[in-house]
Formats: C-alpha cells, sequence, structure tokens
C-alpha cells in the first residue's frame, strides 16, 4: 500500500529526504509516514473544533469566553496529542517548531468551530 | 413568504435524492461511513436541553411569528435582552438550510471528480529514472549512516562513476555508474522516438509539443479541465447565494454569539433595515450561508477524507507528466539531464563530513569508558584507526584485552 515513489516530483529530484544542511547530522527520514501523521492529526484537530464548537455553543458562552474556550481546549487538544501519542518528543514526529505544531491549523478549526458555536447557541437558547 | 418553507424543504429533499443517487451510482462513497462520524454525545446534549426549555415554558406563543422588539421608543437604546424567536424558523430554515449545504458540497466534489480527466501513463524511461532518483536520495539521507563508510562508499561510485575507467572504445561503458548509463539509456530511447515522430509528420518541421499526442508535454486542455472544477463551485456558490437572498428574506434567522460592530448592521441584516435598534448580533440568512460554507470544509475533510491524498497515493504510477503545479509550463521532465545532475551532485558530497553510524557504534555504546589513543610521536602511527607501530605493541593489545 505504501508507495515508494510517492513523494517524488520534478523540482527537487533526490526528493523531501535531502537534508544535506547539517552535516553529520541527517535525519532519517520516512515521508510517507510524516504524511500520514498529519492527516491524522488533522482529523483529529478538526473533529475537536466542531466538538468544541458544541460545547461553547450549548454552555451558551457568548463573545469572548468563547473565543477563550476554544483556543483553552485546541491547545488542550494539542498538549495531549503531544502527551500520550508522541511521549513528548515532538522532534522524532513532527518538523515544526512547539509554537508552529501548538497553534497549526488553527484558523480552519475556528471556522467550523463559530458555526457550530452559532448553531448549537442557537437551537438551545433561541428557539 | 411563510408558505415558501415547505416548498424550500422538498428542494432540499429532492436535491440530496439526486445527489445520493448520483454519489452511490459512483460508489466511492458509504453513507454508514458518514453517519458515523457523527459524534451522537453532542446531539444528545442539545436534544435533553431543548426538551428541559420546552418542560419550564420558555417558548413564546405560536401567535407571534416573528421577535417583537421591545417597545422602547427611543432609537438609540438597543435591545439588550436575548429575544426568542420561533421555532419555525429553526425547522424550516436554519436545518434545512444546513442540509441543502452538506449535500450541495457532496455534489460539487462527485462533479469535480466526474470532470477531472483521466490520468495519462508515464513513459518506461521516465519511471525508472523516477524510481532511480528515490534510491539515490536514500542514499544521500540520514539513512545512508546506517551503512559503513567503504560501504556507502562502494554504493556512490556505483551510481556515479564517470565512464573511461577501463576501456575507452565503445560509447557505452560498463564501468560508469547506473545514473550515468540510464541517462545514456534515456538519451538514445528520446533520440528514438524523436525520429519516429519525425518519420510520422512526413518533413522536416520541428515537433510541436502541442499537438503532438506521443511526447507527453503541458497540454492545455488538462489545464481547461482543473478549471471546470474551481468553475463549477464558483456557480454553484453564487447560484445558491442568489436564492437564498431569495427565498429567506426578511426575517432574523440566528443570533450569533460575539458582538459585532454597528458597521456590519447593513451587511449582516439585509431586509431588515427598519429594525435599527436590533442588535447587530442577529443576522440574516445570507450570514448563515457564509458561515456554514465555510465551516462545513473542516466537516467535509473529515467526513469525505482528503480526495486529493488519496488519489496521489493510488495512482501513483499513471500520474501523468504535466500536472506538477510547481514546475513553470513547458517544461518536460528531461530524464537524461536530471539524471546527470544528481550524478554530479552525488560526486560532490564530502564523506567527511558525514557520520557513519556503524563506525562509530562502539564509541556510542561505551561512551567515556572509550579508551583514548595514545598520541605517539613519530612515524608509524596509523592514523584513520589509532593504531600504534610495532614498538608499542604491548600497550594496544593489553588495550583490545580490556575491551573484550
Amino acid at each position: 500500500m505504501i508507495d515508494p515513489m510517492a513523494d517524488i516530483d520534478h523540482s527537487s529530484p533526490a526528493g523531501p529526504d535531502n537534508m544535506d544542511g547539517a552535516d553529520g547530522n541527517l535525519e532519517v527520514f520516512d515521508a510517507s509516514a510524516y504524511r500520514s501523521n498529519l492527516a491524522k492529526m488533522d482529523k483529529i484537530r478538526s473533529f475537536m473544533g466542531i466538538a468544541s464548537g458544541c460545547v461553547a455553543g450549548v454552555c451558551g458562552l457568548t463573545g469572548l469566553a468563547g473565543l477563550v474556550c476554544f483556543i483553552v481546549l485546541h491547545m488542550a487538544v494539542n498538549l495531549s496529542l503531544l502527551a500520550f501519542k508522541m511521549n513528548l518528543d515532538l522532534h522524532s514526529y513532527s518538523r515544526e517548531s512547539m509554537f508552529a505544531f501548538l497553534t497549526a491549523d488553527l484558523q480552519k478549526c475556528a471556522m467550523s468551530f463559530m458555526l457550530f458555536w452559532t448553531l448549537f447557541y442557537g437551537l438551545v437558547y433561541l428557539f | 413568504m411563510r408558505g415558501d418553507g415547505p416548498l424550500v424543504a422538498w428542494i432540499g429533499m429532492i436535491g440530496m435524492a439526486t445527489n445520493l443517487s448520483l454519489v452511490l451510482w459512483n460508489s466511492t462513497f458509504s453513507l454508514s461511513f458518514l453517519v458515523s462520524t457523527i459524534h451522537p454525545l453532542p446531539l444528545i446534549l442539545v436534544f435533553h436541553l431543548s426538551l428541559l426549555q420546552t418542560a419550564q415554558g420558555h417558548r413564546p406563543p405560536k401567535a407571534m411569528p416573528s421577535p417583537r422588539v421591545p417597545h422602547h421608543h427611543d432609537p438609540l437604546v438597543r435591545t439588550s435582552q436575548t429575544l426568542l424567536l420561533d421555532s419555525q424558523i429553526r425547522d424550516w430554515v436554519v436545518l434545512p438550510l444546513l442540509v441543502i449545504m452538506i449535500c450541495a458540497g457532496l455534489l460539487r466534489s462527485a462533479v469535480g471528480r466526474l470532470l477531472r480527466p483521466s490520468p495519462k501513463p508515464i513513459p518506461n524511461v521516465d519511471a525508472r529514472a523516477k524510481s532511480a532518483l528515490v534510491r539515490v536520495s536514500r542514499l544521500r539521507s540520514g539513512a545512508g549512516g546506517y551503512l559503513s563508510s567503504g560501504r556507502w562508499e562502494a554504493r556512490r561510485l556505483a551510481w556515479s562513476a564517470r565512464e573511461g575507467g577501463g576501456s575507452g572504445s565503445s560509447s557505452v561503458n560498463n564501468n560508469a555508474g547506473w545514473l550515468r548509463l540510464e541517462a545514456n539509456r534515456a538519451e538514445a530511447e528520446k533520440k528514438l522516438q524523436d525520429a519516429m515522430l519525425k518519420e510520422n509528420n512526413g518533413g522536416g518541421d520541428s515537433i510541436d509539443p502541442m499537438t503532438n499526442p506521443l511526447l507527453p508535454g503541458m497540454d492545455p486542455s488538462t489545464m481547461m479541465d482543473g478549471m471546470k472544477g474551481n468553475m463549477a463551485a464558483m456557480v454553484q456558490n453564487m447560484v445558491m447565494m442568489q436564492g437564498i437572498s431569495h427565498f429567506f428574506r426578511g426575517f432574523v434567522l440566528v443570533k450569533v454569539p460575539f458582538p459585532l460592530t454597528r458597521g456590519f448592521k447593513q451587511m449582516f441584516q439585509r431586509g431588515l433595515y427598519d429594525l435599527t435598534t436590533l442588535d447587530t448580533s442577529y443576522v440574516s440568512s445570507v450570514s448563515w450561508y457564509f458561515l456554514v460554507m465555510f465551516g462545513l470544509r473542516a466537516f467535509f475533510r473529515l467526513a469525505m477524507g482528503d480526495p486529493l491524498q488519496e488519489e496521489a497515493e493510488g495512482n501513483e504510477m499513471q500520474r501523468e507528466l504535466g500536472r506538477d503545479y510547481g514546475s513553470p509550463p513547458g517544461a518536460q521532465f528531461d530524464a537524461a539531464k536530471v539524471l546527470r545532475a544528481e550524478a554530479d551532485n552525488l560526486e560532490l558530497i564530502n564523506v567527511r563530513s558525514r557520520k557513519f553510524k556503524v563506525d562509530e557504534a562502539e564509541k556510542n555504546l561505551l561512551g567515556k569508558r572509550y579508551p583514548k589513543k595514545k598520541k605517539v610521536k613519530g612515524s608509524g602511527e596509523d592514523v584513520l584507526f589509532g593504531l600504534t607501530s610495532g614498538k608499542n605493541k604491548t600497550s594496544a593489545s593489553s588495550k583490545h584485552k580490556k575491551r573484550d
């Protein structure tokens, strides 16, 4: 199922495995594993966005309190990803820095959070 | 206006039915998967809470279909209490709109999949070149560090050695590295193809990549197909926006839970011009449309997976050449050039700076206990391995004994 040529393209003939920058400390990097990890994290984060929207709507948070709830839940999910799945070792699973990892996909999740927040707030408190 | 409610719901249901039949015909999507991804817990919560509200008698009487503004005659005083809206709005507008937009999104992706052209197979030469490049890149990356230095060097030479090591009589020397051999082969293939095309065209005119079916180049037709999918999405967006602002005009839909400034009033409260004291948070249907449109993107990613990624993993061997969006149009994959460049790069790598884990395995294992080599002046010392000459043989052998 894993296609070894899944990451070749014309522009960089050596593929994404080419990390000649740091001499003597080259990474051993499996692109397909990295991509599947990213896809799973994406799924978890979007699901979290939807669920936190539902929570905020049902609890009746408005304005800044809702936004704070979203950010808190987003950070909580990312931290638990880090703690339970990556065993607190970010660099062996992802190439980003800690800050970039914690705030990744914030805007995408924020849009779905907004939708479900409005929806459930309306369903529970207005109708 | 109120009679339009059932009509819209029927339209929505018909749309959903056509969409479902379309995707089932394509048989790439299963409804059970969609249902299973919707987590039941928030729905249960909402259901119970709304039941609670009805039990406490919070619902407004049905005789008042539209929200009433409290009787303040001062236009500057804003409504600060929460208005309770009629549940018919929810039943016939909010939820059907959500369902309609989910179906529209599914339809859009199905149509996009239908409109996408079938990928053409890439020629053998290029496939071989690409696979060779992948293998070479593995040597270059950190995975090469797991070999010993001698073996790594041997592999490097096998890939990239220049010709002319032994005999110089034939043009293709078998001592050359694999990359260079492949480059020669690719060039020969290309010449053959060009010759065949010249014969087919029946003249000496230059090969035109646009009109030539044999040479895979950047077809303008494929670019058009990519744009067709985007156009479908845009057209659908505009049509729906017009339709929604026509059907659902003139009433408050939902309240967004965050405060908005007065400037947004004109944008979000179309058709409600007379309610100047109404909070900006109460919005009309177009803004609900926008909210749903942006919010459902994540939902679709969850429910349907990422179609681009699945296709990329499935159709790798058949991806047509001109599809690389990063390269400039007109650039073809010139196998010979790329292979030769890679061979040259490989030659240039400085082997001294790489760390070979096998060679350093003993150091890593013993750590601080690794015995340091004695610095002996004079000749007879092997620089690489730190062994000393016959003069200090006893110390060298005792070192060996200690390590074992």
